[in-house]
């Protein structure tokens, strides 16, 4: 079922909404054409997780990782990875790099933008795929499954 | 003291050679091999750029031994040098990795002192270089300090205090995207191509400035912070709005001249709110985005204007982008300031923070 945020205070709900159901081990997806509102979703999705510092595109580097709040222990999340496969051509290319090992820490939260750039992350069964379209004026539609 | 300096944090591969006496640059030499594969791709692809690295840094190398002695004998060039630096961080740690290891290879094969630099560093003291012809603005005893350097690039936008050579204090930085990503992502959605500066620029030359307004976040808030990442929403939804009109002569390079002063506006704004906040006497303009043309003059300007006391120095043209020589540059100043660092103790950091 499709949902419609229609402001900024929506998109924080649904991120607060996502992340209190996640624990470590999860990976999220996220699909959309730039501006879609990816960032905004992983801004919000992180400070839900008692990220304190600033979100920055891993964009150039591809991920950067973040210490969750201390209260999310008791979910097993420990740190929040926050990667970016926009510039990836082959996904090979990150496997190479030992990205398998980073996503699939028990304590970790992983969220990757441009997750269709990656396909087998559908192999994965602790992954979720999140899709981020445009809707009305600036309405942006988010689809889960 | 002479350094070979290697530079592989991001998609060029490049190489320096730099002798500096009485702390002056007396000799200049660089070889940069810039990986044109990836503007098929729109971006930076780290696998690949490792293997270019890895294939194009000991021929630049030969080349620039060649250069300097005559002839690419890497024993011969060895013997002349004094230290070795590359960049250990931050950017891409597959890139990273390939300079770095082989400036601490042959750091330790020559018997050579060797130090781990940071990119930002490098950026900043590429002020420090001389152009093509003539001498280097700055040189070891311009009195500059205290000093911001605003260092704005594909993967950066900091503003910077420095107390001295070394000493960094990080004012601000971006909370999303970085200035020349903004510019690469509203290229991509304008349809043009990578880098997107250039192209936004180039386009920009025929438009209206003050066509458009695009939102300019942070732009009065009391910090240093910046925020790139809502600019590109705007683009697309402004492009969206206006499909219509993407034949009109004027249209595109109204929106590219209207981008870019959004973007440049907040650059500004900061850099000179931090140059009077901090009472300092120099401002040091550094990276990628530097050789914005928009970017230069209207910082030059709004100095003038705010803090006229205060020195504008922006670095050459040619050594805006990723090079190497400003590794070299930035190892002479630390070589001066510190010990060098132990070869087999260095490894690559991918988000190498400067002045936190």
């Amino acid at each position: 079922m499709p949902i419609t945020i229609k402001t900024i205070d929506d998109m924080k709900e649904y991120a607060r909404k996502i992340a209190v159901d996640l624990h470590g081990g999860d990976i999220i997806g996220l699909v959309g054409e730039l501006g879609a509102g990816k960032t905004t979703f992983t801004q919000f999705l992180a400070e839900a997780l008692g990220v304190t510092k600033d979100i920055k595109s891993p964009t150039f580097i591809l991920f950067r990782e973040y210490a969750a709040g201390p209260d999310l222990r008791v979910r097993g999340i420990l740190k929040l990875v926050h990667a970016d496969a926009y510039r990836i051509e082959d996904e090979d290319e990150l496997w190479s790099i030992g990205f398998d090992d980073i996503i699939t820490e028990p304590d970790t939260v992983t969220v990757i933008e441009w997750a269709d750039k990656l396909p087998s992350m559908r192999d994965y069964s602790t992954y979720r795929e999140f899709k981020f379209g445009f809707g009305e004026g600036e309405e942006r539609v988010i689809s889960c499954g | 003291m002479r350094i070979l300096g290697i530079e592989s944090s991001c998609d060029d591969s490049a190489v320096a050679y730099l002798e500096v006496k009485r702390g002056k640059v007396a000799r200049l030499e660089y070889v940069v091999a810039s990986q044109v594969i990836h503007e098929k791709y729109g971006g930076v692809v780290p696998e690949v750029a490792a293997r270019e690295h890895s294939a194009k840094i000991p021929p630049i190398l030969d080349a620039l031994a060649e250069k300097v002695i005559g002839k690419p004998d890497g024993r011969a060039f060895g013997e002349i040098v004094d230290a070795v630096a590359a960049t250990a961080g931050p950017g891409l740690v597959t890139s990273l990795r390939v300079g770095l290891d082989t400036g601490r290879a042959l750091a330790a094969a020559w018997d050579k002192d060797f130090y781990a630099i940071n990119h930002i560093e490098g950026h900043i003291y590429s002020n420090w270089l001389p152009g093509e012809k003539g001498k280097a603005k700055l040189d070891e005893s311009s009195d500059i300090f205290p000093a911001i350097a605003l260092v704005v690039s594909g993967g950066h936008t900091e503003l910077l205090l420095m107390k001295g050579h070394g000493q960094y204090k990080l004012l601000g930085a971006t909370a999303d995207d970085a200035a020349g990503e903004a510019f690469d992502k509203s290229a991509k959605l304008m349809g043009l191509g990578y880098p997107g500066g250039p192209a936004i620029s180039n386009l920009a030359k025929g438009g209206d400035p003050s066509a458009y307004d695009f939102p300019r976040p942070l732009l009065n808030s009391d910090d240093l912070r910046f925020s790139f990442s809502g600019l590109k929403t705007a683009v697309r939804y402004f492009l969206r709005d206006n499909e219509d009109r993407f034949d009109e002569k004027k249209f595109l390079p109204d929106v590219a001249a209207s981008t870019e002063q959004a973007i440049v506006d907040v650059l500004v704004a900061k850099a000179v709110s931090a140059a009077k906040k901090n009472g300092v006497r120099t401002v040091l303009l550094a990276g990628g985005v530097a050789a914005n043309p928009k970017l230069r003059a209207t910082l030059a300007a709004e100095l003038k204007k705010h803090v006229p006391k205060v020195r504008f120095v922006e670095p050459e043209l040619v050594h805006c982008t990723d090079n190497a020589g400003m590794i070299a540059m930035a190892a002479y100043h630390q070589s001066q300031l510190r010990k060098p660092d132990d070869w087999r103790k260095i490894e690559a950091d991918p988000l190498w923070e400067l002045g936190r």
